[in-house]
């Protein structure tokens, strides 16, 4: 029955349907009379797709007098003139029916017409555009991206005119049909890229996904890595600046955040006001997150193995102050460190899981007060609630939240590797994290690029931001 | 440019070098070469030795670019036949195997000498294999990518530690120039080729390198840079510590940033970050020798690189056991040294002197 055609009854179709679909209690069946052709006609939609104004112009459309003609029109000819506006295809088949009932679309059906009308009456439920939340700035545009792709492939079309600008669009999933969109500059990405990603877009065809990190994680080269290998954006200017230089861009339906292809580190410590404000500041902002960077991973490394294994190579004022703040303290510096650095790390996530106004009220009553308590009860030393605190502050600097995380996971390493062998695994395990984004690639291309710290053409992008040429230098 | 095609640019090329040139001969070069020519003119030495082998380098490019060598095993093939040449790679191998273990085991040395006297060393060798190891499995690409990253690293913070000694620096400590005549520096000139150890890297790698027109240049570069600092070096080394105090250290240039203190600073002593960046650079040549031992391996017996490389851990390990003390570590560098001139110039000039004759055979 389901793959059958559909009845020329208009009646026997309203039945067909109604015993196709018993259980769907949000299928609402219409019937109208349209006086003007003196037939009677059935729309069917789910209830709460549909945007009511526009259903009812139309409804308003049909029953208005018919145009009087000297030649003859047919009643098909002149209900398609009127649902011009909305229609996209007819269908012949319960099955396909069905298939565009559930998808969101409303039908129409006339008396006396074998196929149905696809009508587009759909009323997207989305949020307006609004500021980033994950990335925030001071100066820049404050529009970020919602949960509509068609709303944010405009919004890039809005800004990027050209027309070599290509938006690929595929289904993905089984169960959800997602819409998944490819977009580039043609001639700016090159052919093996777009190769790479269709090929691996492919792959993960038949995968369900909520959001663009499920993709994330099925289509980067090494998932087993801690390091971000593609980056997420919820900005329309950082996908302009990626695009503009030769990157595909993947956004899929319901996620604001657009997935960048390829990635290289420098990228995720970027922010795009970097460009936006002076260069000078610029570039002063970018070097310090890249001390932060090594101040997060390392800081507390550092303190335990100065403390335990070598504190004759501190200046001896230091390390006699030292010695004193630890005087009370049981733990050796390993046991202190772990016990601050794993609290502060439950109160950032437990400010993240609670709302707005308790999360800060929590962060508040972790920092400060747990940490002056603990420091009376002599569990750690105040100069470790110094250094944690600095870590951390330094962790929130990294401009893409998930590279940020990855930092706060290898901190514990460090952390253990200092705990063995001091100084000399501190460093150990500084070589180990860059030989290891030396064999990271992204699609490909290599992830760690030293040589644009040196290479004239990009170290003073990737170190400083120098200013900008004024002949068409094109920002990022 | 993709990862995995395992070509090297020129300015990577130079990046290897100097990494491969600069491990422990930096620390320890000050006293080998002070015990050879017993004054204090070795600065002399090290920049006329520098400006030979940059001649020898340059005519080096030059065969093998008329030669136009991909691969420096093959090439050695075609010269000697197919045993002989598996047995001069096999000595080879030996031979970088030996460096690589030399390498870890000096700086086993320098950690557990100012580092930490506790630790057994045994973990520190290990740790530093298996962490070149996790290195090397990314190949000469990774392994370009470290260099290219610790290098600079290691110039600047070496050469800020250098700008805070000037205050204890006594440039009369290195006069008189010449004082002993010029026959103990002529002598010293004869095994002064042995501060660069690392420069015969370059024959392997010659045919890794995209742009073939800048070879030369590269590794120009890449070898003066080590000239430099080792000039540098010594002259600050021996101007401060004086000639027979740099003959009695086993480490003279810590010695030397041991000798002052810069007050004022978060830390002041500097030679923390010395043994830092030395760890860094001991870790580039180990892994870099590590890499043409393993490469050398797979190209002879024709198996695969993984297995080489986990062959090679316990290899490199137990070689580096063997040495009881600092005396026998660096009676071990000594006869590594009668190996260099070996590979580095009768080598080249033997295979190309024979191939050109099997050639012109060939061709006449």
């Amino acid at each position: 029955m389901r793959s059958k055609t559909l009845h020329i009854k208009l009646g026997q179709k309203l039945e067909n349907l109604k015993s196709l679909m018993v259980m769907q209690d949000d299928v609402v069946f219409k019937e109208v009379f349209i006086p003007s052709y003196e037939c009677s006609g059935l729309f069917v939609y789910i209830n709460g797709t549909m945007d009511y104004p526009s259903f009812n112009e139309i409804v308003r459309d049909l029953s208005v007098a018919q145009v009087v003609s000297n030649h003859p029109i047919s009643i098909e000819q002149s209900v398609i003139s009127k649902i011009c506006s909305v229609k996209e295809q007819k269908v012949s088949t319960y099955e396909k029916a069905m298939e565009f009932i559930f998808d969101g679309k409303t039908l129409l059906f006339i008396e006396g017409i074998e196929d149905g009308y696809v009508l587009n009456l759909e009323k997207e439920k989305m949020r307006t555009f609004g500021e980033p939340s994950t990335e925030r700035i001071v100066r820049g545009p404050k529009i970020g991206f919602i949960e509509s792709l068609q709303e944010n492939i405009g919004l890039i079309r809005q800004y990027s005119s050209h027309p070599s600008l290509i938006v690929k669009q595929h289904k993905i999933g089984t169960l959800e049909k997602r819409t998944i969109a490819l977009i580039y500059y043609q001639g700016k990405a090159s052919d093996s890229l777009l190769q790479e990603v269709n090929r691996r877009i492919n792959k993960v065809k038949a995968t369900d996904l909520q959001d663009s990190g499920m993709l994330e994680e099925l289509i980067e080269d090494t998932s087993s890595s801690p390091f971000p290998q593609i980056q997420n954006t919820e900005r329309p200017d950082k996908v302009l600046a990626a695009l503009q230089q030769g990157r595909v861009v993947i956004m899929i339906d319901g996620s604001p955040f657009a997935l960048i292809a390829p990635t290289t580190i420098t990228m995720l410590l970027q922010s795009p006001d970097d460009y936006y404000e002076r260069w000078v500041a610029g570039s002063f902002l970018r070097g310090i997150r890249y001390l932060s960077l090594f101040v997060t991973v390392f800081l507390s490394g550092i303190y335990i193995s100065l403390v335990s294994f070598n504190p004759g190579l501190l200046p001896t004022e230091l390390a006699m102050s030292i010695a004193g703040t630890r005087e009370n303290v049981p733990f050796p510096p390993f046991v202190e460190a772990i016990i601050m650095e794993v609290t502060i790390e439950l109160l950032r996530e437990a400010g993240i899981r609670l709302p707005a106004p308790i999360g800060q009220t929590v962060g508040l009553v972790g920092g400060v007060i747990i940490g002056q308590a603990a420091v009376q009860a002599n569990i750690v030393s105040s100069l470790m609630v110094i250094i944690v605190s600095i870590t951390t502050i330094t962790s929130f600097t990294v401009p893409q939240y998930g590279f940020g995380l990855a930092f706060r996971a290898l901190r514990f390493g460090a952390m253990i590797f200092a705990a063995v062998l001091g100084l000399y695994g501190t460093t150990l395990f500084f070589i180990i994290v860059i030989s290891h984004l030396s064999k990271l690639t992204s699609f490909h291309e290599p992830y760690f690029h030293p040589l644009d710290f040196i290479d004239k053409k990009t170290w003073k992008d990737a170190l400083v931001r120098l200013p900008k040429r004024k002949n068409g230098g094109e920002p990022s | 440019m993709t990862q995995s095609d395992g070509k090297i640019l020129s300015v990577e090329l130079a990046f290897i070098i100097s990494c491969g040139m600069l491990g422990v001969g930096m620390l320890t070069l000050p006293r080998t070469i002070t015990d050879n020519i017993n004054s204090p003119d070795g600065w002399i030495i090290l920049i006329f030795n520098g400006i030979i082998i940059g001649l020898f380098l340059c005519l080096l490019v030059f065969l093998l670019k008329k030669h136009q060598v991909s691969d420096y095993y093959t090439y050695m093939e075609e010269a000697f036949g197919k045993w002989l040449s598996k047995i001069l790679g096999f000595v080879i191998v030996i031979y970088f195997i030996g460096v690589a273990s030399f390498e870890v085991l000096a700086m086993s040395e320098m950690v557990r000498f100012y580092l930490m006297e506790n630790t057994p060393v045994e973990v520190v060798i290990l740790s530093l294999i298996l962490a070149s190891v996790h290195l090397l499995t990314g190949k000469i690409k990774a392994i370009a990518k470290v260099c290219v990253f610790f290098l600079p690293l290691t110039i600047v913070i070496v050469l800020l530690i250098y700008l805070l000694s000037l205050r204890v620096v006594d440039l009369k400590n290195l006069q008189p120039v010449l004082g002993n005549g010029i026959l103990p520096v002529l002598k010293g000139m004869g095994e002064g080729h042995l501060y660069f150890f690392g420069v015969e890297l370059f024959i392997f790698l010659f045919g890794l390198v995209k742009n073939q027109n800048k070879v030369k240049k590269g590794i120009l570069i890449g070898f003066s840079i080590p000239v430099i600092l080792y000039v540098i070096t010594y002259v600050l080394v021996v101007a401060t510590l004086t000639v027979p105090e740099v003959k009695a250290v086993t480490w003279p240039t810590i010695s030397f940033i041991q000798s002052y203190e810069v007050k004022g600073i978060f830390i002041e002593r500097l030679e923390l970050f010395l043994l830092i960046t030395w760890i860094l650079q001991f870790f580039c040549t180990h892994t870099i020798y590590f890499y043409f031992a393993a490469e050398g391996l797979t190209k002879i017996f024709r198996n695969s690189y993984t297995t080489n490389l986990i062959v090679l851990v316990p290899v490199i390990f137990l070689l580096a056991k063997i040495p009881k003390n600092t005396v026998e570590i660096f009676k071990m560098s000594d006869v590594l040294g009668y190996v260099f001139p070996f590979i580095f110039f009768a080598l080249p000039i033997l295979t190309f002197l024979i191939v050109q004759v099997k050639r012109g055979k060939r061709s006449g």
